[in-house]
């Protein structure tokens, strides 16, 4: 039973939270304010932290480093609509992920599956050959790209691109974290490369690139490659 | 009697009375006369002779005024003396009778110059009364077009130094009318004595006139007069000609009223104009503000009702799951639709305090318009897109974020707005300067004449249900502004809607440095 730790000062929220998640198989502890937030992070050593970006007392962007200092807890920020700069700045600070309120249960429970199943993946050091997300499927041995059934010849920068993409399947991605992933660490403001790339490679693999259904944009933020599409 | 001459550049050349020049002229014309009569006449005809002597003076009259048409009556009676009557050449005379002919000579010369004099002064005068005349018309054409204040000052400072020679300066009111400050024509700056604005302040307060010629501030070389309109003081103008203060005379300083009426008028139409335009904004706030009340009362509280009611009830012991199920999703919906109300409250009132910053990057169209589509998936509930937004059109500099958003506000307008299987289009094409970008329903379509009233705040089109606070296109109308761009809404001729988007495309993408070569691992 994964534990969870969350960081929350509304106390409805937290009732919300905790309803929802102990009631699909997850223990809870809970921290109302960032300091006991990362006092607790250290005392139970949880497999997961959701995160409030708005506390009272530190800025969730602060205890989002503060907890990458000696940790690799996965972190799932929730923030309010239209703090696009703070997402990113959280993300690329090493949050995981993030969550925009409103949400639902069903978009809560997917985003900490993915997260759980990525940092589990990540410390067993070892990957599956075969990535599969729906139609496409991906042998990174191999480096070749099949959707449904048929080979797809990329480029090695799109074939980059996408597995970068996969290997993080139902995560979001900055275009910061992507350009410095794909290009390397001196190209991370080209985010319009970035952009026409992830164009190019939407119509090699998707049905219909204006609809994606895999490469999904994030606006302002980055892109996601929609893992339960 | 010399009129005051005024200084006036456009003046025509005057005549000038009195200079040497014009005795020079005058005694000219007299030995002129002489010389005309002893080569036509001779000593003989003196009758004729007198008749050429008077001819000369009356030009001379006519064309130098008073003192040296006197002066050409004496010398041609000397000369009349000396050349015409016996014994000639001498100025001696031997018939008396000769003595009436000269003072004749000398009383007629005198009463032609006089009448002559006076028929010049009224020309003269004339003249001057059509120059101000035209001034004042040409004053009252251009004030009704200065839509400031400051353009009145200037408009009355170059038209009082053209027609009067006045130096003016205008002192208009504060925000209180309580004090006057001077408004300085705009091109100049003329050093301002402190007891001039005192004296300014004075003349507001008392309405009456102070500075030169007046017992106020009788040192001080500009008159300050009160400007009165119909609805009371206006401001103060100060006017300060060669001599100093207002011209004297009665004929000029009733031009200056007549100045000062034209700028006080003026003035009154530009305050009566704002005061209107304040009160219009007064009123349309006050409309917007109890429109929204209405409205937000209203949808907030529609569905707030409905969770309350739905989650009371879901309290109670005795209700079988598919009902609970039921009340359950309701609560659900609702929810979403407040969540969305706030949303577009919030957005509106962040783009009507300019709190959005544009965040403008060079992006393909394609995934902006993606990026919407996956947002009301959900909503879209399998419903047909039809989208042709070709991977071939210009990268446009858009904010991502805004620009999302209005497509999704016009994709949950159709959404809203249309049977839930009929089919929605989104095309998109290159025009001049930009792009368009066409979303379009096969709806019921926009009534006929409100199309473009559908993009005003809180406005919903008539006939329609639902729900919704008329927010939607107001806000994708405010990003389509802030990024210079346009949109406007049409019906399809073959039914439903159709809203066009047009995005400026400007300049080049920057062209990124060139990329590292890719490590093969």
């Amino acid at each position: 039973m994964p534990l969870l730790l969350v960081v929350e000062d509304d106390p409805q929220m937290r009732k919300f939270l905790r309803a929802s998640l102990s009631s699909h198989g997850y223990r809870l502890i809970e921290a109302v304010n960032g300091a006991e937030g990362l006092t607790q992070a250290a005392s139970y050593n949880p497999d997961l932290v959701l995160l409030d970006l708005g506390l009272p007392d530190i800025d969730g962007l602060v205890v989002t480093a503060r907890l990458r200092e000696w940790a690799s807890v996965p972190i799932i920020v929730i923030s309010a609509r239209g703090q696009e700069d703070d997402k990113i700045n959280a993300l690329d600070g090493g949050a995981d992920d993030y969550l925009t309120k409103p949400f639902g249960t069903g978009e809560l429970l997917a985003r900490i599956r993915v997260a759980l199943r990525h940092s589990a993946r990540t410390r067993q050091e070892r990957s599956e050959p075969i990535l599969t997300v729906g139609e496409l499927s991906v042998d990174l041995e191999k480096r070749t790209v099949h959707v449904a059934g048929s080979e797809v010849h990329l480029t090695p920068i799109e074939y980059k691109l996408l597995a970068t993409l996969l290997k993080n399947a139902g995560k979001v991605l900055t275009h910061r974290q992507l350009l410095k992933e794909v290009w390397g660490p001196g190209y991370a403001n080209n985010t319009q490369y970035l952009r026409v790339y992830m164009v190019q490679l939407r119509h090699k693999l998707e049905r219909d690139a204006a609809r994606p259904r895999y490469l999904v944009t994030e606006p302002g933020v980055g892109y996601r490659l929609r893992a339960d599409g | 009697m010399t009129p005051p001459q005024p200084a006036t550049k456009s003046q025509k050349e005057p005549r000038v009375p009195g200079g040497r020049a014009s005795f020079l002229a005058a005694g000219t014309g007299a030995l002129l006369a002489t010389a005309t009569s002893w080569t036509v006449f001779g000593p003989q005809q003196l009758a004729d002779v007198v008749m050429i002597y008077l001819l000369g003076i009356v030009l001379v009259s006519l064309r130098f005024g008073y003192g040296p048409s006197l002066f050409a009556a004496v010398l041609s009676v000397l000369c009349f003396d000396f050349f015409f009557i016996p014994p000639f050449y001498t100025f001696a005379i031997h018939d008396l009778s000769h003595i009436v002919t000269f003072g004749v000579m000398c009383l007629v010369a005198l009463v032609i110059s006089g009448l002559t004099e006076r028929v010049r002064a009224q020309a003269d005068a004339a003249d001057r009364r059509e120059q101000r005349t035209a001034a004042l018309y040409a004053l009252s054409r251009e004030l009704p077009a200065a839509k400031r204040i400051q353009d009145i000052a200037d408009i009355a400072a170059r038209h009082l130094l053209d027609a009067l020679g006045l130096q003016a300066t205008l002192f208009v009111p504060n925000a209180d009318r309580s004090q006057v400050a001077a408004l300085l024509p705009s091109d100049t700056v003329p050093p301002m004595a402190e007891t001039g604005a005192e004296a300014a302040q004075s003349v507001w307060e008392s309405e009456r006139p102070a500075g030169f010629g007046t017992t106020a501030f009788p040192s001080l070389l500009e008159t300050y007069l009160p400007l009165r309109a119909s609805r009371g003081r206006v401001a103060v103008l100060s006017v300060r000609g060669d001599g100093g203060g207002a011209p004297s005379g009665p004929e000029s300083s009733e031009y200056l009223a007549a100045f000062a009426n034209q700028i006080a008028s003026a003035i009154e139409r530009t305050e009566l104009a704002s005061e209107a335009q304040v009160a219009q904004l007064r009123m349309e706030t006050e409309q917007m503000r109890s429109s929204l009340l209405s409205s937000v009362s209203h949808d907030l509280r529609t569905p707030l009702a409905v969770v309350t009611g739905a989650a009371s009830s879901l309290l109670e012991d005795q209700i079988d799951s598919g009902t609970r199920r039921e009340l359950t999703e309701t609560i659900l919906q609702e929810a979403q639709r407040l969540n969305r109300l706030v949303r577009n409250l919030l957005d509106m009132t962040r783009i009507e305090a300019g709190a959005v910053r544009i965040n403008r990057e060079w992006q393909p169209l394609e995934e902006v318009t993606g990026a919407a589509l996956t947002r009301v998936e959900e909503a879209l509930a399998g419903r047909p897109v039809l989208t042709e937004v070709g991977s071939d059109l210009p990268l446009v500099p858009l904010d991502a974020v805004l620009v999302q958003q209005l497509f999704v506000n016009l994709l949950e307008n159709a959404i809203k707005y249309t049977p839930s299987e009929s089919p929605i289009e989104i095309r998109a094409r290159t025009e001049l300067g930009g792009v368009e970008v066409v979303v379009a329903d096969h709806g019921p379509g926009i009534p006929v004449g409100e199309e473009e009233r559908v993009f005003d705040k809180f406005y919903r089109a008539s006939g329609v249900g639902g729900s919704g606070v008329g927010l939607g296109l107001a806000i994708c109308k405010g990003i389509a502004m802030a990024h210079s761009g346009r949109i406007f809404a049409l019906n399809r001729a073959g039914g439903g809607a159709e809203f066009h988007l047009f995005l400026p495309v400007e300049g080049e993408p920057p062209v990124p440095e060139p990329l590292g070569t890719i490590e093969e691992t």
